[in-house]
């Protein structure tokens, strides 16, 4: 399907147009008599648009390669940004319990029941017991999230690293590459996200599946 | 635990590299990844990586672990100064760094000097406080001073915030049966049981500290708890066979006075009797007689 989207015969266009007017650059196979088509049908989804190669080329790969770079790069700026942490004692030892515990819960067949009984009490004890959790006191891990400055500052440091790559995409992306179709998608959508995957095409009859370079 | 495919290839290594075949580095990683005690071959072929500038430069940045790795082995085989070298070179790549100051620690302990072993180690505990190896060392400081209660107390220390590490229970269970505190023994093997059940030593072990404390209960634990050996090792442990009709013999003594309920059937002892001597008609044909003697006068007592 891609394939014939892109038609290599018509290919001497430029690549980078970016503020020519969108229906300029879409290329149509004359035979098939989509002209007529336009003119009776708003919505029809017989329409086959066949778009230049120089797009394929210059668009689609380049976007893509950009996005795995920044991804590439995010990934090791986490790594120097992200602080080694001293493990907590507590949560060290919490850790320990629990595996002892579970152990406890699978093991329980290959000790003596009176051994069995003795360490479950030494876990749910209700004074003193190591996983017992008197009500009220449980906290809500969320709110333990907020109270732990250390935690609350690797969370924000980590919502930064990705917030600013994704506004400099975006603003690069829409500067370079607006006013023009870039892709078809392969499946049928409504009208709502015309406005969402459409933004440079200003026409509306254009269906819905051929998407602008900003949305990819 | 090694498996048996890891077991073969290390013999295999070895014996590629000890006649004179390449493959050192690959010995030293294997050495090093199951853990294994062989001090006298990773220090020569260690040596002999390090003292080649070639092969040096070829390792890249794992010659430092190459020179951990020898250092250690050299002080296991009481090459001081070897292990000196070593360190010097590792310090002056890494000055401040936790694990050359573990070194260190371990070349003061090798030397003899405990107080200021233990000293190091205490510093560099104020700093890390959960650092598994540094408890260790102290433990084993203890131990070599012949300080079992001190030992014992660092144990229970490190035990307290690492309950899931089953070597430390194994070591504490070690200490306790060599002080005959059976009990306690006994507590460590069943949490070692809890943690690998598949693994016969353990059981071995448990049902033996439990034949040793005596007492009708104890005695039918450990024949189960053989009986579970013999299962797990598909029928090839000897001691646990001997165990079974000690137990049983031992079970029908102290059970003489009461009534005969005989929930348990005498074929386990007849079938583990049969067993011991078809092994030793196939391994050591000269001690049968002597083997079939024994039995006997255990069924009769």
């Amino acid at each position: 399907m891609v394939s014939q989207l892109y038609d290599k015969t018509l290919s001497f266009r430029t690549p980078f147009t970016p503020n020519q007017k969108p229906h300029k650059q879409k290329r149509k196979k004359s035979k098939s008599s989509t002209h007529r088509h336009r003119h009776r049908y708003r919505a029809s989804m017989a329409e086959d648009l066949v778009l230049d190669t120089a797009i394929r080329d210059w668009v689609l790969i380049p976007l893509s390669v950009v996005m795995v770079l920044i991804g590439i790069l995010r990934y090791f700026v986490s790594k120097l940004m992200r602080s080694s942490q001293v493990p907590d004692p507590k949560i060290v030892k919490e850790g320990q319990v629990i595996v002892r515990a579970r152990n406890l819960r699978a093991g329980a067949n290959f000790i003596s029941p009176k051994s069995f009984r003795a360490r479950r009490v030494y876990f749910c004890n209700e004074e003193n017991g190591l996983l017992h959790v008197p009500k009220g006191q449980a906290q809500n891990a969320q709110a333990q999230m907020f109270s732990d400055p250390n935690m609350a500052m690797d969370m924000m440091k980590k919502n930064l690293s990705m917030i600013i790559p994704q506004t400099l995409t975006f603003a690069w992306v829409n500067f370079f590459f607006s006013g023009f179709v870039a892709a078809k998608i392969p499946f049928p959508l409504t009208q709502r996200f015309r406005s969402m995957l459409q933004n440079g095409i200003d026409l509306s009859t254009v269906d819905v599946s051929y998407v602008s370079s900003r949305s990819w | 635990m090694v498996t048996k495919t890891e077991e073969t290839q290390l013999n295999r290594l070895e014996n590629q590299v000890d006649n004179g075949g390449g493959g050192a580095w690959e010995y030293l990683c294997l050495v090093k990844k199951l853990k294994v005690r062989r001090p006298d071959k990773v220090l020569r072929h260690g040596l002999s990586i390090l003292n080649d500038p070639k092969k040096r430069s070829a390792l890249g940045p794992d010659v430092w672990t190459l020179y951990e790795q020898v250092s250690i082995a050299a002080m296991d085989c009481q090459c001081l100064d070897v292990a000196k070298d070593c360190i010097k070179v590792l310090q002056k790549q890494f000055p401040e760094s936790k694990r050359v100051g573990r070194l260190e620690g371990i070349l003061l302990e090798a030397k003899g000097l405990w107080a200021e072993a233990e000293k190091a180690y205490s510093s560099l505990l104020e700093d890390n406080p959960l650092d598994p190896v540094l408890h260790k060392r102290r433990v084993a400081i203890a131990k070599a001073q012949g300080n079992f209660p001190t030992a014992i107390e660092w144990l229970n220390k490190y035990l307290e915030t690492f309950m899931a590490d089953h070597d430390a229970w194994r070591e504490l269970a070690e200490i306790y049966v060599s002080l005959q505190m059976y009990k306690q023994a006994a507590f460590c093997y069943e949490e070692l049981i809890l943690s690998q059940p598949t693994v016969p030593l353990y059981h071995l072990a448990y049902a033996d500290v439990l034949y040793t404390l005596g007492g009708v209960d104890n005695i039918l634990l450990a024949k189960k708890y053989y009986a579970s050996t013999i299962d797990l090792t598909g029928g090839k442990n000897t001691k646990a066979l001997f165990g079974i009709c000690l137990c049983s013999s031992a079970i029908a003594q102290l059970t003489k006075g009461r009534n005969k309920e005989d929930k348990e059937s005498p074929e386990l002892q007849s079938l583990a009797a049969a067993a011991l001597e078809k092994d030793y008609k196939q391994r050591a044909p000269a001690k049968l007689l002597l083997l079939t003697s024994a039995l006997k006068s255990l069924k009769t007592s």
